[in-house]
């Protein structure tokens, strides 16, 4: 874009002196961290919500929170402000903590970034039982940024769980990226509880091989500025289910950003969105499917939904189809709304409060993607994680 | 034509070629007159040559250099999803007039071949005057009837408006229809009140361009409580080469006027690209009503990508009274590239924005159009209906805007896209924006992207149809909510525009 050259935000001054020399700190300073003015980003200005200089992130100062999630038996690992602390491993995975590799990632600046962090290379072969989850702890007023790295061996089995738990204002900046090999499975799950004051981005990058599948949902509650971007290619014949839910109350911030590339046939995609929007919060989604020339027989559906609670809150979307095949059936469907007046008045009529009335059909809206959860103990805790969250 | 056969006999491909194209494109004839043209090229001088031809107002030409001035210090938008080699803007002419002169005191003062080619597009122009009698015939409107056409027709031929028929039964209701240049002229105070209040010089790089050169087009004004007695109809056709064509329509609707207003485009085949930036601007005042139907088939390039008119267009409505309602209908198969976004500014309470949009194309066309609701009024409702066809190696994107402002309550969209793919080559893309700030709001959107059904296609084959036909048959089935809310002498055409646009695009 031809333009006047940017004057950087006092962060992005600090940061990008921080950085290390090379292309990734080449195309950062050439367009300065994505907001308003970047299409991608024009509901979420990243830029503007940074504008403060920060320091990196000293010692997670806290103690550790109680986990707003407990699978059982899982193996932990724990990411206190950037920094890994591994337990001891049980058999069928190996985990190691590499030198950063820094890699310029196309269309996700801030992945880039976060790939000046450290490597945590998680691998799984064959089939591993024990739920792996991810704790991100994140305190104080700094910027730090993690980058995991998952491979699934082909046919192999694995789940995994991700939380960002963030007390203060920071701004932790997150990199999972994914390989599923051929015909692997991993249910995946993220969660990331409400944390008013943070800015949070979390870029996931994944690679769906032929006859692979994932089976994804995210549970967010949002923050001052809040992302999270899912890149994937499919290949040949693989499925993915790509569920999110979102609940933002006061002036909370969140993005639910997705794009599906399909590079082989016959991929299937199913994708339900849903969010709640009360007092002044703002919710984003972005979905995008890009269905290659040659990506025939894809099979893809993408939903939003939204309500309304509050005046004063406001939701923006977009919904995307980019097709350069014939054989396909591509849909999305968004809505944006309040609650349904004869719904309110049916449950009132019946005796219930206000309030209880609100809260049984705002519980059932969410409920249809929570529903998708496979493990009930998991989605009876989401389903707690989600009620708790202020209507 | 024949001729243009002929020449290319004995290269066999060839002609071929060229009766595929002349059955494809059959309004592509260049008609041979002298014109007078403007110098080539864009500077302060071609705006003030403009200006002077029209014997404008100063403040007319102020506005113009405005406007240029403003266009010199902007950058061409580079976002819409579509591909096409820079444009030299200095090597365009930007006006073009025919010789003898634009101004007719009746019809038979109009140069016979403007009148063949009117007649070659199907416009009854000749006929009605004649009927009417030009010189001080008083037309009644049961005579109208009686010549069996009660469409009054504005004709745009290059830069100039030639000739505009039933001025007389129109002014009787009080309705002015005229060229904007002659009604720059008459109606100063009204035009000078609306133009450019909908779509400011500022706006974008188009509507700038178009600002500064626009040579004619069409102004209408409904007085209060004024159902205006016939369709209105402007036909817009760009004749010579190198020649941009930058109309500008202004539409007011007073207090419960109605309106509807239908718009068609042609141009020749030739082998360069030709620029078109028009600006249309709708006023609806407090219960008003307009209805603007657009059959939109300049050239689209041959089949290889070769020529073909840029239509770059704004287009947009300012529903500015309560209850007032505007509804844009298109049928787009013509032009290589077009980048067009018919938009509702919803600012009366309970007011009503519609779109119905059938987008097609072929070979190697580029499209990228949808439309803008934004609705500020209270229980404001908007209605989307866009119905996508690419064919051969076209590629073409819906992209719009619903936006719902937070005084917008109760406000309602509905919003479908649909689109139909045919052949390997070719994409279709759905770019949807939805903001909403308003928690009474209702809003709807789905778009599904799918092929012609084999089995649709096999019945109607089945039933002894060629392919060709079984395709258009069930392509107008696909289209049929959008056909249906055209007037009636668009939606014949259109029928058969659909089945010749996909021509070649199938086995």
């Amino acid at each position: 874009m031809v333009g006047a050259p940017i004057t950087y935000t006092a962060f992005e001054d600090r940061l990008f002196s921080g950085l290390p020399e090379g292309e990734i700190a080449e195309a950062l300073r050439s367009r300065g961290l994505p907001g308003r003015r970047t299409e991608a980003w024009k509901w979420s200005d990243l830029r503007a919500a940074l504008r403060e200089e920060r320091a990196a992130s000293v010692a997670y100062a806290g103690s550790d929170p109680a986990s707003p999630l407990e699978p059982e038996g899982a193996l932990v690992l724990f990411c206190r402000n950037g920094e890994w602390d591994l337990p001891e491993l049980p058999d069928g995975v190996r985990v190691s903590l590499d030198a950063p590799r820094p890699t310029v990632l196309p269309d996700a600046d801030l992945a880039s970034l976060a790939t000046t962090a450290r490597v945590l290379t998680i691998e799984v072969d064959g089939t591993f039982g024990t739920p792996i989850l991810i704790r991100r702890l994140s305190d104080g007023s700094g910027t730090h940024a993690d980058r995991v790295s998952l491979r699934v061996a082909p046919h192999g089995r694995a789940t995994l769980y991700e939380t960002h738990e963030i007390t203060g204002a920071p701004f932790p900046n997150s990199l999972t990226e994914i390989v599923l090999g051929e015909g692997a499975s991993l249910t995946r799950l993220v969660v990331q509880p409400p944390a008013s004051e943070a800015v949070l981005v979390h870029t996931s990058l994944l690679d769906v091989c032929e006859d692979a599948e994932l089976n994804q949902s995210a549970l967010t509650l949002g923050g001052a500025l809040v992302r999270h971007e899912n890149r994937l290619v499919q290949h040949t014949d693989s499925r993915v289910r790509l569920d999110a839910l979102y609940k933002l109350s006061g002036q909370r911030h969140c993005d639910t950003t997705t794009h599906v590339d399909y590079a082989g046939t016959g991929a299937e995609t199913r994708q339900l969105v849903k969010g709640v929007a009360l007092d002044r919060a703002r919710g984003v989604f972005q979905g995008k499917f890009h269905v290659d020339r040659g990506a025939q027989k894809t099979d893809a559906q993408m939903s939003h939904h939204a309500l309304l609670l509050s005046q004063g809150a406001s939701v923006n979307a977009k919904p995307e189809l980019e097709i350069y095949a014939d054989d396909v059936e591509c849909a999305h469907g968004n809505t944006a709304g309040a609650l349904d007046p004869e719904a309110m008045f049916y449950l009132r009529q019946r005796g219930l409060s206000e309030e209880a009335a609100r809260g049984l059909l705002i519980d059932a809206f969410a409920g249809e993607v929570l529903a998708r959860v496979g493990d009930e103990g998991m989605r009876a805790q989401l389903e707690r994680l989600f009620r708790e969250a202020s209507n | 034509m024949m001729e243009q056969v002929k020449v290319k006999e004995g290269i066999e491909d060839a002609t071929v070629e060229a009766v595929r194209e002349l059955s494809t494109y059959k309004h592509g004839f260049v008609t041979d007159i002298e014109s007078v043209k403007a110098p080539k090229g864009l500077t302060e001088d071609t705006v003030r040559y403009i200006s002077a031809k029209k014997e404008e107002p100063e403040w007319m030409l102020e506005l113009r250099l405005d406007a240029f001035r403003r266009w010199q210090k902007l950058d061409e938008p580079k976002w819409a999803n579509v591909g096409y080699p820079p444009i030299d803007y200095q090597d365009q002419y930007y006006y073009a007039e025919p010789k003898a002169g634009a101004k007719y005191e009746s019809l038979d003062d109009v140069p016979p071949e403007i009148l063949q080619d009117f007649e070659r597009l199907g416009i009854p122009l000749r006929e009605a005057e004649v009927l009417l009698g030009v010189k001080g015939a008083e037309a009644t409107p049961q005579q109208a009837r009686q010549a069996g056409s009660q469409v009054a027709v504005d004709a745009v031929f290059d830069s100039v408006s030639v000739a505009t028929t039933f001025k007389k039964e129109l002014a009787k209701a009080g309705v002015i229809f005229m060229s904007i240049s002659e009604a720059i002229r008459e109606h100063p105070d009204l035009v000078r009140q609306y133009l450019g209040s909908v779509v400011p010089a500022t706006d974008n790089y188009f509507a700038t361009l178009n600002a500064a050169v626009f040579s004619d087009g069409t102004f209408v004004y409904v007085p209060k409580g004024v159902r205006c007695p016939m369709e209105l109809s402007t036909y817009f056709r760009i004749n010579e080469a190198n020649t941009g064509q930058f109309e500008r329509t202004l539409i007011v609707a007073d207090e419960g006027a109605y309106v509807s207003y239908l718009e068609g485009c042609t141009a020749p085949m030739r082998d360069e690209n030709q620029l078109h930036a028009a600006v249309v601007e709708i006023v609806a005042l407090t219960d008003a009503e307009v209805k603007y139907s657009t059959v939109q088939n300049w050239y689209p390039g041959d089949a290889d990508g070769k020529g073909g008119i840029y239509n770059f267009v704004t287009k947009r409505a300012d529903c500015r009274g309560d209850r007032s309602k505007v509804s844009w209908t298109q049928v787009e198969t013509g032009s290589a590239v077009t980048w067009k976004y018919p938009s509702c500014i919803l600012r009366g309470d309970d007011s009503q924005g519609e779109f119905y949009s059938i987008a097609i194309t072929n070979n190697r066309q580029q499209a990228d159009t949808g439309t803008k609701m934004v609705h500020l009024g209270k229980r404001t409702k908007s209605r989307i209906v866009a119905k996508g066809i690419s064919a051969g190696r076209s590629d073409q994107t819906y992209r719009g805007l619903v936006s719902i402002n937070a005084k917008a309550e109760g406000a309602r969209n509905f919003t479908q896209c649909d689109s139909l793919l045919i052949g390997d080559q070719c994409g279709a893309h759905t770019v949807p924006y939805v903001e909403d700030k308003s928690a009474t709001a209702v809003l709807e959107h789905e778009a599904t992207t799918s092929k012609l059904s084999e089995d649709q296609l096999f019945y109607a084959m089945q039933r002894g149809l060629d392919e060709e036909a079984a395709v258009a048959l069930l392509v107008n089935g696909f289209c049929r909510e959008v056909l249906q809310e055209l007037p009636m002498e668009f939606a014949v055409e259109a029928q058969k525009l659909v089945a010749v646009s996909l021509e070649g695009s199938v086995g």
